[in-house]
């Protein structure tokens, strides 16, 4: 052995002889015996080595103790590069024995080198190891997210966790949402197969290729606890599929139907600078071929329509005269918006979806390729189609009736900056200068929702006296206590606070948003009411107004006077509990709050209020039968039915129309079809009114029999009973549904002694 | 990253399945769909903007190292 080694530098320990590392290797080369190496030279040995040749090197660190590989300084770097070159080299197999190594013996080897080893790990059906591997990596971090979440989802599948590898799509959709990623995304979730119960129906009709805006959609559908059925309209046939009745878009039944049209595809003269009356031309067989396709829709389909904005991707040829000329293009583009935005308000449930705002928000310079729509006729970039996706949700959402009520929100680094129990009503940051303007940004976002008829609530751990102060006095808050229709300021766990907020108000657990800056208290939320939206501010607070005014939970297809009087009624709420602890006996209660109660037939003014109530109200509501304006409006007018409308006023408040039933006239029969009440004025015994006037009604048409359905949903637990509470009979229950009858002949309903009835049988 | 590592992560395929010789008929995923995917995905990768020409050219695993070739960008 001797004779293999010469001596030179650099200077050894002790006794030890100095080596060259190419002596090492004809020492090697050799075929020595590895344990015959001192210990700081097999390091050397190992890191030379595995450059030249890995697989020898893998070979020695098998063949050597652990208790010699533990005395290599930096052992966990020596072994991951190792690992690296096996890689390199196609032996992941050997890779891994060097990785089982170093994790016996505790050695740390990069991120990177675990998650790639993972992926190997994963794809041999080692998935033991390969869960390590992960869970190493995820502790010590590294570059490769994306892999690493690939090894991870493989993992979770392999090992057939359906709803842990769905969650891990969703974090690899959210780390790169690529045309390429979101495409495999949107297979293995088909693989994976469905994960929620409750199904959208979307359909793209375009005449220019939009299909991966299905991935996306998908993907922002699952995300929303929604499993997409997307129908994609072949390309270019967009007069085709909404003029022929039978087409596939109508067989497919969409509930929200998307409707794109390039600006170029159907005005190719626009290359040629039109002049003025050309563009008239132009602008007037769009409109009119737009007016057409809405028209032949709403015919035959009950979906909204979103027609997208035209959007013009090129510059002008006017060059920096075109807003000035009155044949300038860019002008003329507006103004067909314009003109298109006028347009569909003359048809029911046709709305123009903003894609230039769309556009706007990623630059065309990212939303648009010329490249990509020669290749393939597409004309948005993955970007921009992850924004439109993102603002179709934004319709989607109160089509399926998930829009929220109500917001709740922390108070200290979430409100304002700074905690308040230690700074002080003084010294908190609120403010016109950074920091404190971020948040005064902020609140003006919120105070612009509950505009919008969305209600704001407090949770928050903190002593009353000393946040009290802030919400009356501080000269920079934009919400003020008035703001809040419910307050919880203590030092209770948020679950219990937040369920207690949902009971207070009246509203389902599942129409709150939960916002606090703190991720334990949120995860607290996310885990013990899951039924609440929990999100997930941006850490850094100047981002909270773009967050907040991101949400696509707070939509309504239409804005009715009762949505901007609520946050008024919902404060009336508030004193009425106030009261109602006061009071000694509900009676008492009930007769100090004034009820006057207003109920008659509906008129086609009333249909859209009722088509709202019908698509959102979800406890008081016997069938849940979600009609839309068009049927609504079909049995106002119809002989057969009726449409009862309710209005309720009490000393504090209008709450307005809050009730409907629909009747089915069956010859001696009337079938209470459809029954539902805001959860405002639920507990008021409103019902034994109505009921009381409906008999009569019934009565004077004479009428042998009232029927009434019950449908059981997830939520209106809470009038399971009410026909029961009325006088009905269960005739028959099957499946859950129920179907009570009550003789109108012996019926002696009278309307509580705390209601007074105003303007029988009048207009409400 | 390599074109193949690129082309493996764009075609969620193992890279080694993929040879200079593997043609785009041989791989499901490499539809029109795909390979505006691949070319979207290369000119992020490499930096460069792919002419159409080019992109209609890249066939092949080969095609599409030899069009990157090209441009510089790989050895």
């Amino acid at each position: 052995m001797s004779g293999l080694i010469r001596e030179t530098a650099p200077q050894p320990a002790s006794d030890v002889k100095p080596y060259t590392l190419t002596s090492l290797g004809e020492m090697l080369a050799a075929k020595c015996d590895a344990k015959d190496i001192q210990p700081w030279l097999v390091g050397q040995t190992i890191e030379w080595l595995s450059k030249q040749d890995p697989e020898q090197a893998a070979l020695l660190i098998l063949g050597t103790p652990q208790a010699m590989l533990a005395l290599i300084p930096e052992g966990g770097g020596l072994l991951g590069r190792l690992c690296r070159h096996l890689l390199k080299h196609d032996r992941a197999d050997i890779a891994q024995q060097v990785w089982e190594i170093a994790q016996a013996m505790g050695l740390v080897i990069e991120g990177d080198v675990s998650i790639e080893l993972a992926g190997e790990m994963v794809r041999t059906g080692n998935y033991a190891a390969a869960r390590t591997a992960l869970e190493q990596a995820q502790r010590i971090g590294g570059t490769l997210i994306q892999q690493g979440l690939l090894a991870r989802y493989e993992l979770e599948k392999g090992t057939g966790h359906a709803k842990a590898a769905h969650e891990i799509l969703d974090q690899i959709a959210e780390s790169e949402p690529s045309l390429s990623t979101m495409a495999y995304v949107y297979r293995e979730r088909k693989q994976l197969g469905s994960r929620h119960a409750q199904t959208a129906r979307i359909a793209l009709v375009s005449s220019y290729v939009l299909d991966p805006l299905a991935h996306y959609l998908d993907d922002q559908c699952q995300r929303a606890g929604l499993e997409a059925e997307l129908y994609i309209a072949p390309f270019n046939q967009y007069v085709q599929e909404i003029f022929n009745e039978h087409s596939r878009l109508y067989t497919f039944n969409p509930e929200v139907t998307l409707l794109s049209i390039w600006l170029e595809d159907i005005a190719p003269a626009l290359a040629d600078a039109p002049s003025q009356v050309e563009l008239e031309k132009i602008a007037e067989h769009i409109l009119s071929q737009i007016d057409t396709l809405a028209a032949q829709f709403q015919r035959r389909s009950q979906a909204p329509l979103l027609i997208t904005e035209f959007v013009f991707m090129h510059r002008s040829p006017h060059g920096i005269l075109d807003n000035r000329l009155p044949h300038g293009l860019f002008p003329w583009v507006d103004q067909l918006n314009r003109r298109l935005a006028e347009l569909v308000l003359r048809h029911e449930r046709t709305y123009v979806l903003p894609l230039r705002q769309v556009v706007e928000r990623i630059g065309v310079e990212q939303a648009y390729s010329q490249k990509l729509f020669y290749l393939a006729r597409m004309g948005l970039s993955g970007k921009a189609m992850a924004e439109l996706a993102r603002s179709v949700m934004r319709y989607l959402k109160p089509v399926k009736g998930m829009t929220k009520k109500c917001v709740v929100l922390d108070l200290d680094g979430t409100l304002w900056g700074g905690i308040v129990g230690e700074l002080g009503a003084e010294g908190i940051y609120l403010g016109p200068t950074v920091p404190g303007e971020e948040y005064v940004a902020f609140q003006r976002a919120l105070l612009n929702l509950t505009r919008r008829g969305i209600l704001l609530a407090i949770c928050s751990k903190n002593n009353v006296e000393d946040v009290l102060p802030v919400l009356r006095a501080h000269p920079h808050m934009v919400l003020k206590e008035e703001h809040f229709a419910a307050m919880r300021v203590n030092w209770k766990n948020k679950a219990e606070n937040i369920r207690e907020i949902a009971e207070e108000l009246n509203i389902g657990m599942d129409a709150l948003v939960f916002i606090d800056d703190n991720p334990n208290e949120r995860e607290l939320v996310r885990q013990m009411l899951p039924q609440v939206l929990t999100v997930t501010p941006p850490t850094d607070p100047s981002l909270y107004r773009d967050f907040v005014e991101s949400l696509t939970d707070f939509e309504q297809l239409t804005i009715t006077e009762e949505d901007t009087k609520r946050v008024v009624q919902y404060q009336a709420i508030s004193k009425r509990q106030a009261m109602k602890n006061a009071a000694d006996s509900i009676e008492e209660y009930l007769a100090s709050l004034s009820l006057r109660v207003e109920i008659g037939l509906a008129g086609l003014e009333h249909v859209e209020r009722i088509a709202q109530m019908c698509g959102k109200t979800n406890q008081f509501n016997l069938t849940t039968r979600r009609y839309q304006a068009a049927d609504i409006e079909r049995c106002v007018q119809s002989r057969d039915h009726a449409v009862y409308v309710l209005r309720v006023r009490d000393r504090f408040v209008d709450h307005g129309l809050v009730g409907v039933a629909l009747i089915v006239k069956e010859g001696a029969n009337w079938r209470i079809d459809e029954w539902l009440m805001s959860c405002r004025v639920m507990g008021l015994t409103i019902e034994q009114a109505f009921m009381t006037y409906l008999v009569r009604d019934a009565r004077m048409n004479v009428v042998n029999w009232l029927l009434g359905e019950y449908v059981p949903t997830k939520k209106n637990m809470p009038v399971k009973d009410l026909y029961r509470g009325l006088g009905f009979d269960l005739v028959v229950e099957e499946q859950g549904r129920q179907v009570w009858s009550l003789d109108v002949g012996r019926a002696a309903h009278t309307v509580p002694p705390w209601i007074t009835m105003v303007d029988d049988g009048g207009g409400v | 990253m390599t074109v193949e590592e690129v082309m493996g992560k764009v075609f969620k395929m193992d890279r080694r399945m993929l040879t200079d010789q593997t043609e785009r008929a041989a791989i499901e995923q490499w539809d029109s769909m795909g390979h505006l995917q691949l070319i979207t995905e290369l000119e992020e990768h490499f930096g460069v903007k792919i002419a159409i020409g080019d992109a209609m050219e890249m066939g092949s695993v080969g095609k599409v190292k030899e069009v990157l070739r090209r441009y510089g960008v790989i050895g």
